[in-house]
């Protein structure tokens, strides 16, 4: 892979501090348009910008303005219409890449440990190791006493953890969640955003792409967030958090961290259409 | 029930109640009885018409030579069962099916999913299998018997062709239309061609295709009986039309319920064979059922 010398030699990283990544993400002006018979969406872009390796970076932007589109082309779902998006990593070999999809993408012909442990055999983990490390993930999203049910006697945020614990249980190099958490009740949903981060911190390695609606998840969890502007979307601001990776729940309470917020809310704002029966609030 | 839920406004009255059904140790009683109910009456109705034709017969209210009572028919059915006859025509006629169905179903299910899979092989065999899908296949039976020549191939062969069709247009379909998630999902865990095909495409394909083979089934009842009656000596079809020609009309309604009660039966097999092969769908099978929900 030529591309992933080039692009490690050209990486403008911020965060140098951090040398253990496996894996960073570019994208160089790309677009993508959704062509049929009928229509043409012009969905995202052109958006240029660099992940760098071991960062975890989070998305926001208003619905519809390309956030999916744009994790299903870094987990190579979908390819650019226009521009181009590479991945380079320290030998050149590709990483692995685990994805949270918005609607679970769990199979429901699966048991629940079924479906987690596929993903592990799916990289060549032997069975027993698979079916063990498939457990103690589940024991750690709650769902112990799960494991044999299908997925349509589960409730929706019981669906959306066996995701979370299906992509984390395979320890990729790069992780991309979709609105992991949006299902979630906002007590759990504190808990899993609580234990995300002590992942990130242990596996300092991991590139994450988080994409979210909420900007105290974002900048709990990130050490960056991106605001998209609507359709078609593009980056509309690029915000370093202020926190250092050892972060905990109390920064949650912080001025810098509202004012943050305060920051990013004004940014976004102007780009929530709002229906234009209502006035605005 | 015995709880206060007199308004808190007193110019206000109750004007709907949600109450539970029943209850748990209720809910539990209600389901037998809702099973038992529900067999009772898969049970009692053909009863009860058989009963009715017995009594119409009987009473001369129909013609007892063409519409002889059950209990007749039976006796005359016992008579041809003694000498072993109706055992022949019956393990003639399952026979038939027992080779061509699953032949007609493997080779069905294979270009089934090949082609819902290959847009590209779909595009070049479509046109041309559904021109032939609408050709009554029994119209293939003069074409088989020239080939293959009397006796059994041809009939073997004319059911497989006829499960073929329904087996290979109802996996096509179903393959075709697994929702897109599913197979992004397939290749983000870096899924290969075999192992997508082994944990994706083919379970989430199997529902649909389990009604196809139990159509497929059935229609292969319909053609081999109807190929029966014009070819051979042998098989249910056989029985049914010679009976009539001899006036022994006994046994053509032996025959047909003998058809029948077959296709019920091959229809089950095929049927607890879906249900064993998708575990997953019994919460929605229940549902179905009126149970739970
Ligand atoms: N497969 C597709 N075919 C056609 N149009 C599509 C397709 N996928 C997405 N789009 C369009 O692209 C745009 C962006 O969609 P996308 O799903 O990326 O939005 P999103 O930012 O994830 O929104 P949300 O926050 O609601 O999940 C939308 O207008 C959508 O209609
Ligand atoms: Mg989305």
């Amino acid at each position: 892979m030529g591309d992933a010398v080039k692009v490690r030699r050209l990486s403008t990283d911020s965060n140098l501090d951090r040398p253990m990544g496996r894996a960073e993400l570019r994208a160089e002006s790309v677009t993508r348009v959704f062509r049929s018979r009928r229509s043409e969406v012009h969905a995202l872009g052109p958006v240029s910008l660099t992940i760098g390796a071991g960062q975890f970076v989070s998305l926001v932007g208003p619905s519809g303005c390309g956030k999916s589109t744009l994790v299903k082309l870094i987990a190579g779902l979908l390819t650019p219409t226009e521009g181009e998006f590479t991945i380079a990593t320290p030998d050149g070999r590709p990483p692995t890449i685990a994805t949270v999809f918005q609607d679970f993408g769990i199979f429901p012909w699966k048991t629940v440990l079924d479906n987690v442990a596929l993903a592990l055999r799916a990289q060549g983990v032997d069975a027993p190791t698979a079916r063990s490390r498939a457990v103690h993930w589940l024991e750690r999203m709650g769902l112990e006493s799960f494991q044999k049910a299908y997925p349509s006697t589960l409730s929706g945020g019981m669906k959306q953890r066996v995701a979370i614990a299906r992509a984390l249980a395979t320890e990729p190099d790069v992780l991309l969640m979709d609105e992991p958490f949006a299902s979630l009740d906002a007590s759990l949903r504190q808990l899993l955003q609580e234990d995300l981060l002590t992942i990130a911190q242990q596996d300092v390695g991991r590139t994450v792409v988080f994409v979210t609606h909420s900007l105290e998840e974002a900048i709990f969890l990130s050490h960056r967030v991106i605001v998209m502007s609507s359709r078609p979307g593009t980056v509309l601001d690029d915000v370093e958090v202020p926190f250092p990776r050892d972060r905990d729940a109390s920064i949650r309470e912080s001025l810098e961290f509202n004012t943050l917020r305060g920051t990013l809310w004004e940014h976004l704002k102007g780009q929530v259409s709002r229906p234009q029966t209502t006035k605005g609030r | 029930m015995s709880s206060d839920t007199t308004p808190v406004r007193d110019d206000f009255v109750v004007a709907l109640r949600r109450q539970p059904a029943r209850s748990i140790q209720g809910q539990r009683v209600y389901e037998r009885r809702h099973r038992l109910i529900n067999t009772g009456l898969a049970i009692g109705v053909p009863l009860v018409l058989l009963a009715l034709w017995e009594v119409s017969s009987r009473t001369g209210l129909i013609d007892h030579r063409t519409f002889p009572a059950p209990t007749t028919a039976l006796g005359e059915m016992v008579n041809l069962a003694r000498d072993g006859e109706l055992q022949r025509h019956v393990w003639a006629t399952l026979r038939r099916i027992l080779i061509g169905y699953p032949i007609g179903a493997a080779v069905g299910l294979f270009v089934g999913v090949v082609m819902g899979t290959s847009p590209r092989i779909r595009a070049a065999l479509e046109p041309t299998l559904n021109g032939l899908y609408v050709v009554p296949k029994i119209t293939l039976l003069p074409v088989f018997l020239s080939i293959l020549g009397f006796g059994e191939p041809p009939m073997i062969a004319l059911i497989a062709v006829t499960v073929f069709f329904f087996v290979w247009i109802g996996t096509m379909e179903a393959v075709v239309s697994i929702p897109g998630g599913f197979g992004e999902s397939a290749q983000s865990l870096g899924l290969g061609r075999v192992a997508t095909l082994r944990h994706v495409t083919i379970p989430a394909a199997l529902p649909n295709l389990f009604v196809s083979l139990r159509v497929g089934m059935t229609i292969a009842i319909l053609v081999i009986v109807a190929a029966e009656f014009v070819v051979g000596d042998s098989g249910l079809g056989y029985l049914i039309f010679h009976s009539r020609a001899l006036f022994i009309y006994g046994w053509m309604y032996a025959g047909i319920l003998l058809v029948a009660l077959m296709g019920v039966i091959l229809a089950a097999v095929v049927t607890g064979l879906g249900r064993w092969a998708t575990p997953w769908m019994a919460a929605d099978r229940a549902r179905l059922r009126g149970l739970g929900g």
